[in-house]
């Protein structure tokens, strides 16, 4: 009898233990900083690709063997103060490849005031992220510069002053209306420190939910940088569907290009834009589709005679002519998106045939300028809380002289863990 | 006389039907209005639970002011802290703070896994989406047949039991064909203090997720408002300096 009372004891006990927890304590959260983070291993193998120039630049006159590995350890340093009003946060990112190798980064350092809780005044580094799309942003004046390949990737911010209005309205066809304005120091200083007061830039967006539709209008005005103005917009056509787009028109943009091995520079006017969508089937089955065609890129027989270049740097045997067609690739050629007219698709499967917590996806970016492609496999998973597993081969693949089938690397396969705490 | 004997049953159901109606939805917005204040912030833990018994829990702050505008912060765990989603009426956003911009989500997708959708998550007042088609009346409950306002909402028909105080005790959500695709049972009532009286357990399983259980766990109810700007896209990344 005592023993059955003991196990209804212990039953009622266990439930009552099920069905409450301890709420997270605001107070406390109030008077300290807060650190949080994750901490990826990870390892790199990857298949080098000895017919291409930019792996004979990079790695010129050392014999590797065909398949190279690294492994890295990425730790994310979080630290957020927030009372009622008033909010400083920092996020750090440090790569170490070992004791002789390490890199630090400040991505964002940023204080944030409630003015009057319609209004908002953020300064500091803060990184921004303009525009609707995922793997592009024509409109992204004020982003740090995206990976197509990895978008959701954490990047540094813009030193900046930031101040936000917001209004939410509700009535009728607007319901919220908010105002962003940006004033950025100039990124061409003296000494990296001083800068002059008239090449700050200034960068505004306004913000409408109208007809259950995000609309943005934003524009970048700069003595130093290109001028560029633009819009974007994303809705939700039915439950499973959204759509999005992004047009931007530039003026004065320098565009550089080889003619003759030698570089040329022209300043132009034009546009890049791109529309998407994401697709939910019933499958659970997200699907992200995006088309994103910029006037600025390179042409194909303008990228061929890049390739061209850096070829005839490689066979001149020449040191200094290697390292002046790095530096060449590096200053001008350096930008993941180098030509006009890409698509991108991810599909990802959340938790497929019940499996809780593994996603498996596919990615595809292609170049339709030359058809090139870069093709990748991630499979996330993650067993525990706080732990995550991530598995990401992908191939490059084209033509010799095209953009994807001239990487260094035919293909690379990444595997990482990250901890979260 | 014989066409008037079968013309008055027609004619009272005709008057009658949208007095009914009428009634049920008024019934249906007093069990909302016992289940949940006007506007309120909470805090709530879910636990998604597999046959195997592992279990996966996350922790959420609330704010919801009227019929149709909840904005959520998650505090734990570790992985998706400080990650905001908010619904507008037929509008969800969700905030990466990585990411550093608001993407549309839908209601039928599920941020956290296990057998809750967003919908679920951010529930919003029953009566904001469905018009209440039939009411059945027990000695100790009533049954509500709920049919969806419109094409975007998760569940086209809802069935409901509420107990003769009008406290809500079970939901079986149905597609538009009619299969059952979850049920919600509310259990454990408890006095949350100001008034707020309501069930503080929701369980939730599903035939498409067979072993597979899903509860929801409130903390905390209590009525607050808010101001109309801190159900914006502006405000997600800045929810966290609303728990005071």
């Amino acid at each position: 009898m005592t023993g059955l009372f003991c196990l209804l004891l212990f039953g009622a006990l266990a439930r009552a233990d099920d069905y409450s927890f301890e709420v997270p304590p605001a107070e406390t959260t109030k008077e300290t900083l807060e650190l949080s983070g994750s901490l990826d291993a990870r390892y790199l193998l990857a298949k080098s690709r000895k017919g291409s120039a930019l792996y004979a630049l990079q790695y010129y006159s050392r014999p590797l063997s065909d398949v190279l590995s690294s492994y890295r350890a990425d730790f994310y340093l979080n630290g957020d103060y927030q009372t009622g009003d008033v909010g400083v946060h920092l996020k750090t990112y440090s790569g170490y490849y070992g004791s002789s190798q390490a890199d630090f980064d400040l991505h964002e350092l940023y204080g944030n005031v409630s003015i009057s809780g319609t209004s908002f005044l953020l300064l500091g580094q803060k990184m921004y992220n303009w525009g609707k799309g995922y793997a592009f942003n024509p409109v992204g004046y004020v982003n740090p510069q995206k990976d197509p390949e990895n978008p959701d990737q954490a990047q540094s911010g813009l030193l900046s002053m930031n101040y936000q209005y917001t209004k939410s309205i509700a009535s009728g066809a607007l319901d919220n209306i908010s105002v962003d304005l940006i004033l950025a120091p100039s990124a061409n200083t003296i000494n990296g420190k001083v800068a002059e007061a008239e090449n700050t830039d200034i960068a505004g967006k306004l913000y409408l939910l109208l007809w259950n539709t995000d609309i943005d209008l934003m524009g970048y005005y700069s003595r130093v940088n290109p001028e560029e103005y633009g819009f974007d917009f994303s809705r939700n056509v039915i439950p499973s569907l959204e759509i999005h787009g992004e047009y931007s028109r530039f003026t004065n943009l320098p565009r550089y290009y080889l003619l003759n091995d030698s570089l040329r520079t022209e300043n132009i006017d034009g546009s890049s834009y791109l529309f998407g969508f994401r697709w939910l089937n019933s499958w659970n089955i997200t699907t992200i589709g995006e088309y994103c065609q910029n006037e600025a890129g390179l042409s194909k027989a303008e990228f061929e005679q890049y390739q061209d270049f850096l070829d005839k740097a490689v066979s001149s045997g020449n040191n200094i002519a290697v390292s002046s067609a790095l530096n060449t690739g590096k200053t001008y050629f350096g930008d993941p998106n180098l030509m006009r007219e890409y698509l991108y698709l991810k599909v990802s499967w959340q938790e497929p045939f019940n499996m809780l917590y593994f996603t498996p996806a596919v990615q595809l970016l292609y170049n339709l300028d030359d058809q090139s492609y870069s093709a990748g496999l991630p499979v996330s998973y993650k067993p525990i809380t706080n732990l995550e597993f991530v598995f990401w081969p992908v191939v490059f693949a084209g033509g010799s002289n095209t953009e994807y089938g001239s990487k260094q690397y035919e293909g690379k396969m990444d595997l990482w863990a990250t901890f979260y705490f | 006389m014989k066409k008037i004997s079968w013309l008055l049953p027609l004619l009272l159901i005709s008057v009658m039907g949208p007095v009914m109606a009428q009634d049920g939805n008024q019934l249906l917005k007093r069990i909302d209005e016992k289940l949940m204040p006007e506007s309120y912030e909470s805090y709530r833990k879910l636990i998604n639970a597999e046959p195997n018994g592992r279990k996966k829990e996350f922790v959420f702050y609330t704010a919801k002011k009227g019929k149709d505008k909840v904005a959520m912060l998650y505090l734990s765990p570790a992985s998706e802290k400080g990650r905001t989603t908010l619904r507008l009426g037929d509008n969800m956003w969700l905030y990466i703070p990585n990411v550093g911009k608001p993407i549309r989500i839908t209601s039928l997708q599920s941020i956290t896994g296990g057998v809750f959708n967003n919908a679920d998550i951010m529930q919003v007042d029953y009566n904001t989406e469905y018009d209440v088609e039939k009411t059945e009346e027990t000695e100790s409950e009533y049954i509500l047949s709920l049919k969806a306002k419109n094409k975007t909402v998760a569940y086209d028909k809802l069935k409901m039991w509420a107990t003769k105080n009008e406290i809500l005790k079970k939901v079986e959500c149905y597609s538009a064909s009619g299969m059952l695709i979850k049920t919600l049972e509310f259990k454990e009532l408890k006095n949350f203090g100001q008034g707020v009286v309501r069930p503080s357990v929701i369980e939730t399983h599903s035939p498409l997720y067979k072993g597979y259980l899903s509860t929801m766990i409130y903390s905390q109810v209590k009525p607050r408002s808010f101001k109309e700007e801190v159900f914006t896209m502006n405000y997600m990344s800045k929810l966290e300096g609303l728990r005071k």
